[in-house]
């Protein structure tokens, strides 16, 4: 196993060799991220050359058999997916690229974006191929506004290259634009419907499903959401082949993973991580986490960004994998690890962890927007049965993800530390000493 | 003078549309750079309908988005806001500390703006930084690993841009 390490400082980029292979093989190679030029030179486009010469739905095979799975938290084989929007007769369709990254602790789409937006936009382009799309969207969260104006520049440099806009590679037919959308603060936009409501001008709260957006997309049409990560995958899927991409992780799950850590990890960044790696080593392994930045014990982890599970070290010794996870009740989400020691209040992050989806919730559901705000009085003071059945609630009666995964974080600290719930018999969390960690 | 400001402004604005194409999609792009020309560093009734106008969109929908957008303003800010970021992986590694002491330096409360008008700070959720906790954010700008000496700093650079174009 190769671990991968690039930490995402402004100032201190730090490479653990040996080198990244698949996904941050090109970061840190570049004069300017936003040159084709270079990007050619690193072996760029070879995706978008060989899907040219293969027949759509081999291209769609190779994927299949990749086993790719989308990156952005909802791990939906995007084989699947792409497949079953091949099969749409409505046109035309959309391809858009979910850059909204708004879960608390993930940064690695931030990292492509800024250090080899070619190869998001090459993924996008071999969609747009694909399914034959004259538009692409790429939403960028308002807070990357850096990363956003790099991606324009990007496309920019592609059309003047012919690699994207019209006659792309000199093939007739083969036309698309892309755009770049800029978000402004609101988390629930990440969710794919509200992302494409944002994209239509509308205010960014999700749409009732179904329909499908494969049926109903943007403008009511076909259209593809998978993430900036996801994207970056699909190039090198069809240059390595299906086969090999599928090989570098697990029978559930094929390639590498950007892993964040961040928290109280020692090395805190954004890894490359074969699916498969033992999780012991992502945690403690020198050229991963390394345990704790104090040489304390780790409490605890929270996956996948603020609607993850919360992992306990008794269920953290299978592999890195998202079978693995899923066995143990955890899950891989967007990537995020969040690693907490044990000076910090496990009642306290929950309620931290709540208060997010507090100032969250876009309103439009009651369960979510009053079961959040009942979830946050009850962790300030209330019975542990009481939140129990309001997570219930939340969980099971709100319209969309953010109000389904309100409560896992809480839900899984419940069930594994019970009883430094009842110790405090949630008799107000507040007034607690911030200062310790 | 104040006619000349305008005009300018105007120019600006206009030219921050043309920028998008006068496409409806990019809606929170040209908001977003409204702002950042705007006195005040917030969109005003007159932006918004304005803005509306040229989209060819009704007020209300943007002032919707105003409202539902936590990056949109349409109260005047202060020239340098300090946005710390209060998701657990920051929050956990000493965020409630930065503001500690952006509180005592600044002298003013979180959402508080300076009477010089110049500093605010406040809580906001991750904005990919989250390597660097505690973190904070200025304009478009992130600073990280944040220490006392490294706040007073930057509060220090601060004051000496005063006065300067924003
Ligand atoms: C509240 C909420 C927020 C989400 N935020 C993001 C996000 O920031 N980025 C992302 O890629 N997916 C996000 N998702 C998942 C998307 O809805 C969608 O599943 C994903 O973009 C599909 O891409 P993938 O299959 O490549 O992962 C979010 C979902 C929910 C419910
Ligand atoms: S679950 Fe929450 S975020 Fe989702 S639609 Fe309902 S109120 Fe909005
Ligand atoms: S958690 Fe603070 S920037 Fe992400």
């Amino acid at each position: 196993m190769n671990p991968l390490i690039y930490n995402i400082g402004h100032q201190n980029t730090e490479y653990r060799t040996p080198r990244p292979r698949v996904l941050l093989k090109r970061v840190g190679c570049y004069q300017d991220p936003a040159s084709v030029e270079e990007y050619l030179g690193l072996g760029g486009f070879a995706g978008l050359h060989r899907v040219t010469e293969m027949e759509k739905t081999q291209a769609l095979d190779e994927i299949d058999i990749a086993m790719l799975r989308g990156r952005g938290g909802a791990a939906y084989p995007a084989g699947r997916k792409w497949k079953h929007l091949f099969g749409m007769k409505a046109e035309p369709k959309y391809i858009v690229c979910n850059g909204d990254e708004g879960e608390p602790g993930t940064f690695k789409d931030r990292l492509l974006l800024e250090e080899d937006p070619f190869s998001v936009l090459e993924g996008m382009l071999i969609a747009a191929y694909i399914f034959g799309a004259e538009s692409a969207y790429i939403f960028i969260r308002g807070e990357y506004r850096r990363a956003q104006e790099l991606f324009r520049r990007a496309v920019k440099s592609a059309e003047e290259a012919g690699y994207a806009g019209e006659t792309i590679l000199g093939i007739p037919g083969f036309s698309c634009r892309v755009y770049v959308v800029s978000g402004a603060g609101a988390y629930v936009c990440g969710e794919n419907s509200a992302l494409l409501n944002t994209i239509e001008g509308r205010t960014g709260r999700p749409r009732v499903k179904p329909p499908h957006l494969a049926e109903f997309g943007l403008y009511l049409k076909p259209t593809l959401v998978n993430n900036v990560e996801s994207f970056a995958c699909v190039p090198a899927i069809l240059t390595m082949g299906g086969r090999a991409f599928l090989e570098l992780g697990t029978e559930d799950g094929g390639g590498t993973k950007l892993v964040c850590l961040s928290g109280h990890a020692k090395n805190r960044g954004v890894f490359e991580a074969p699916l498969g790696t033992p999780m012991r080593e992502v945690l403690y392994g020198s050229h991963y986490g390394g345990g704790t930045a104090t040489g304390r014990p780790i409490q605890f982890c929270h996956f996948g960004g603020q609607s993850g599970p919360i992992g306990f070290p008794e269920q953290l010794d299978g592999l890195f994998s998202y079978q693995d996870l899923w066995d143990e009740g955890l899950a891989m989400g967007t990537g995020a690890v969040v690693v907490m020691d044990d000076s910090v209040d496990l009642v306290e992050y929950v309620r931290q962890v709540v208060a997010f989806f507090v100032h969250e919730s876009c309103g439009k559901c009651t369960p979510c927007r009053v079961g959040t705000m009942r979830m946050l009085e009850c962790l300030d003071g209330g019975s542990v049965e009481r939140l129990e059945e309001i997570i219930e609630h939340v969980t099971n009666l709100s319209a969309c993800g953010l109000g389904q995964t309100a409560g896992c974080a809480v839900g899984c600290a419940l069930k594994y530390r019970r009883e430094q719930f009842e110790r405090r018999a949630l008799n107000g969390v507040s007034g607690i000493d911030f200062h310790r960690s | 003078m104040n006619n000349q400001f305008q005009e300018l402004s105007m120019e600006k604005k206009r030219s921050i549309m043309r920028c998008y194409e006068f496409r409806r999609e990019n809606l929170l792009d040209i908001l977003l750079d409204l702002q950042e020309v705007c006195p005040g560093r917030c969109i005003d009734t007159g932006t918004a309908g304005w803005v509306a106008r040229e989209l060819g969109v009704t007020e209300t929908k943007v002032s919707e988005a105003l409202t539902f957008y936590t990056m949109l303003h349409t109260e005047p800010q202060a020239r340098f806001v300090f946005e710390i970021c209060s998701s657990t992986p920051c929050f956990f590694t000493k965020a409630q500390g930065v503001a500690d002491v952006l509180s005592r330096e600044l002298e003013v409360k979180e959402e508080e703006i300076t009477k010089d008008g110049l500093f605010a700070f406040r809580f906001v959720p991750c904005f990919g930084s989250c390597a660097e906790g505690p973190a904070i954010k200025l304009g478009d700008e992130v600073y990280g690993n944040m220490t006392e000496e490294s706040l007073k700093e930057l509060i220090e650079r601060c004051r000496e841009l005063e006065g300067t174009e924003p």
